[in-house]
């Protein structure tokens, strides 16, 4: 299998976006970059960066790897992503709105109710009810892998909280600190506004009307979260208070918090806990990490809860797969950036065709996340072929399957010098009430394993800073 | 037009005031076509209301805190409401697609036994309405109404296999049956007007099935089937869970007992000329 390598078109050649950087990654200055490598650690455990994997005995802390060598996109590829994310993030929203209210989309059958009505990311509590402004998906993250030159495929959307944001930032903070001289060689676009675009999209959501004085604060469900750095991160940065269950009351029927000076109303939680754990009045019963009542005070309009509840609907690897005509039906335009095919190993015929095919596939958990639950068919033993079969026999609905794809590389930066890895991207989309901000780059997470497809910082994937460069 | 006077008394004790105390209730009767409120009021000592919202099934909910350091708390939710006489049919407006109320729910889930059961009906050629009332008639025949040998999160299949509960899980059974028939049907929470008892312990529970071009029909299988102007619905909901009168949490709170009383008695039969 031959792979799109983003920095060399060929042995001679260059392509053009990396070709400034590589003139200066190989000037005589550059000699010792690699013994730079454990400065980049360095700064990252300075400034506390660390990741909790799920699944091992102790939870200890890890340094996700960062590679010192950028990914870069061009201006224009850029600017074809961006239309693609921004595209794809309204046509969700459509969706999310419609799903909750009058179902035009299953009236329409372009989507099965059975699809809806089986799925435990549905919550009924939002049927009926408009959030405020409309607005469901606050923050989403899009997956993105690139197969060649022209094509950018969509690998899955985020947008019940995703994560990986507090990364894009440090990445670059973290370039700036170690080569401060190549930011005025070569034009990129910044990326350390995130927090004030977030916190400006935030307050935009405010309930009654955009209000520059409303009360933002971020809900974690504390410091044993695999993401709590990132949630105290953010909070910091967009000077915001950092808020847990404990923190929060119901007082003169609003959300507030605990100070100091007595409690403030809350107008706009960015929460970090999952839609079960939001309320153990509507959800889970014995969740101690959300608000009890939260829900009813949305529900009468007086708090702005980011992302919605009920988000999780549009991001089912299920749903993924019709996406394409959620875009066409939401927007009457095509999809700009195309799914990866994908069979619903619930239909019988797709289950047919996945079994005398796995080999050659990709077979993930339609609720599974973080790279956890799945068979990579091509570097599967015969073994876990034959486990994964019997599963998928017992339960076919919990799966889905997509061709192994040949993922584009970006070299790293080893001892014996460059050499390519598996990347794939996550921008990062802000939806205000009249705009969509998409965040330059996004996070590249990369493959750190010689022919590994797993990305996943869980999996041993580690992340590069991205670049998108100034038009020239 | 009948109007009944409707008095619900909840009572809370505790021996250490709770630190937190919160509760969601659905104590104003729901209105429809059949039913609509003429007076209605929710009386709170120790404790404040903090929000009215109408949730996801149409239901008026009214979200209260405990004051704090108090040790007895008591919500009374009292009114009139008067009943149309109807054949226990009622259409709503809630935006909930039918189709889901065929989602089976954690306390409605069939299990073998229930499913076994349900077989005996999947073949008959009948109308959908005498479909359903077999069932009801059915399940009335086998079940015992019976106090204390089920508790507040006993599914429907461990009530099936005991053959035995109080209205709550007869109507539980009687919705794991419906759905898995594939009818829509929903829960019901409300009273019972009774002529020979007006002082009642608890609230009433019921089901409702929706049959298409009629509506949704209102089915007690506790009683005498049919649901008719004795009937005052409370809130409705795909299980207890979300039809549930009241629903709190209390933190760290002391041995907490609750007393309730209900009052239901008709007071005039208005003749419309």
């Amino acid at each position: 299998m031959s792979f799109f390598d983003e920095m060399f078109a060929d042995s001679e050649t260059t392509r053009s976006c990396y070709r400034k950087y590589y003139s200066w990654l190989n000037s005589p200055e550059q000699k010792n970059i690699v013994k730079r490598k454990d400065e980049a650690e360095n700064v990252f455990r300075r400034t506390g960066i660390t990741f909790n994997v799920y699944s091992e005995k102790e939870e200890t802390e890890k340094l996700i790897p960062f590679d010192l060598i950028p990914r870069i996109l061009g201006d224009e590829e850029w600017r074809m992503i961006k239309k693609g994310v921004e595209q794809r993030v309204r046509a969700i929203n459509s969706f999310l709105f419609d799903i909750y209210h009058q179902q035009e989309i299953i009236k329409a059958n372009i989507i099965p109710h059975g699809l809806i009505n089986q799925n435990d990311a549905f919550l009924p509590e939002m049927i009926g009810f408009t959030p405020p402004n409309g607005i469901y998906t606050h923050i989403a993250g899009i997956d993105l892998v690139r197969t060649s030159e022209k094509e950018f495929l969509v690998l899955e959307d985020n947008v019940r909280t995703p994560s990986g944001v507090s990364y894009m930032i440090e990445n670059r903070e973290t370039m700036y600190n170690m080569f401060p001289e190549l930011f005025s060689k070569i034009k990129v676009r910044s990326v350390t506004e995130y927090p004030s675009e977030l916190i400006k999209a935030l307050k935009a959501s405010h309930p009654h009307l955009a209000d520059e004085n409303c009360t933002v604060a971020v809900l974690t469900p504390g410091i044993y979260n695999s993401a709590y750095f990132e949630h105290s991160f953010l909070a910091d940065q967009m000077g915001v208070e950092l808020v847990e269950s404990q923190d929060l009351q119901i007082v003169d029927g609003k959300v507030a918090m605990r100070t100091t000076q007595g409690y403030k109303t809350i107008d706009v939680l960015y929460r970090r806990v999952d839609d079960m754990f939001l309320d153990p009045l509507s959800f889970k019963e014995d969740s101690r990490l959300g608000v009890p009542g939260i829900m009813d005070i949305y529900k009468s309009g007086s708090i702005t809860i980011a992302n919605a509840p009920g988000t999780g609907i549009a991001d089912d690897k299920a749903i993924y797969s019709f996406m394409p005509k959620i875009i066409k039906f939401y927007t009457g335009q095509n999809a700009i950036l195309k799914n990866v095919e994908t069979w619903r190993c619930s239909e019988k015929d797709h289950l047919q065709y996945v079994l005398q095919n796995i080999a050659s596939l990709v077979i993930k958990e339609v609720h599974g996340s973080g790279g956890y639950g799945m068979l990579i068919g091509p570097t599967a033993s015969k073994k876990e072929i034959s486990i994964f079969k019997s599963k998928l026999l017992r339960n076919p609905s919990n799966y889905i399957a997509q061709p192994t794809l040949s993922l584009s590389t970006v070299p790293i930066l080893k001892k014996s010098g460059l050499t390519p890895r598996h990347v794939d991207l996550r921008p990062f989309a802000l939806v205000s009430p009249n705009s969509v901000f998409v965040t330059p780059g996004g996070l590249t997470r990369v493959a750190l394993k010689k022919g590994s497809l797993v990305v996943n910082s869980s999996q041993g994937g580690g992340t590069k800073d991205t670049w998108v460069l100034e038009e020239e | 037009m009948i109007e009944v006077a409707i008095k619900n008394f909840v009572e809370f004790e505790f021996s250490k005031p709770p630190l937190y105390g919160i509760q969601r209730l659905r104590l104003t009767p729901k209105e429809n076509e059949k039913q609509k409120i003429i007076t209605w009021d929710i009386i709170l000592k120790g404790a404040r209301k903090e929000t009215e919202y109408f949730d996801h099934h149409g239901n008026f909910c009214c979200l209260l805190t405990f004051e704090k350091d108090i040790k007895t708390i008591s919500i009374s939710a009292e009114g009139v409401v008067g009943i149309r006489q109807t054949i226990g049919v009622v259409n709503d407006l809630s935006e909930i697609p039918y189709w889901l109320f065929k989602r089976h729910t954690d306390l409605a889930k069939p299990g073998r036994s229930i499913r076994e059961f349900c077989k005996q009906f999947s073949d008959d050629i009948v109308s959908d309405l005498d479909l359903v009332y077999d069932v009801a008639k059915c399940l009335k025949k086998l079940l015992t109404y019976s106090i204390g040998t089920t508790k507040i999160d006993t599914t429907a299949e461990e009530a099936f296999l005991l053959k035995t509960g109080v209205c709550q899980d007869f109507s539980h059974i009687f919705i794991s049956c419906m759905r898995e028939l594939n009818y829509p049907a929903r829960y019901v929470s409300g009273y019972l007007k009774m002529n020979d008892k007006e002082d009642q312990e608890a609230t009433h529970a019921w089901t409702e099935v929706y049959v298409n071009n009629l509506g949704w029909v209102g089915i007690d299988v506790s009683n005498n089937i049919i649901v008719d102007e004795n009937y005052i619905v409370l809130a409705t909901g795909f299980d207890y869970k979300d039809a549930k009168p009241l629903h709190g949490i209390q933190f760290e709170s002391e041995n907490n007992s609750i007393k309730t009383a209900i009052k239901v008695q008709q007071q005039s039969l208005r003749v419309k000329i």
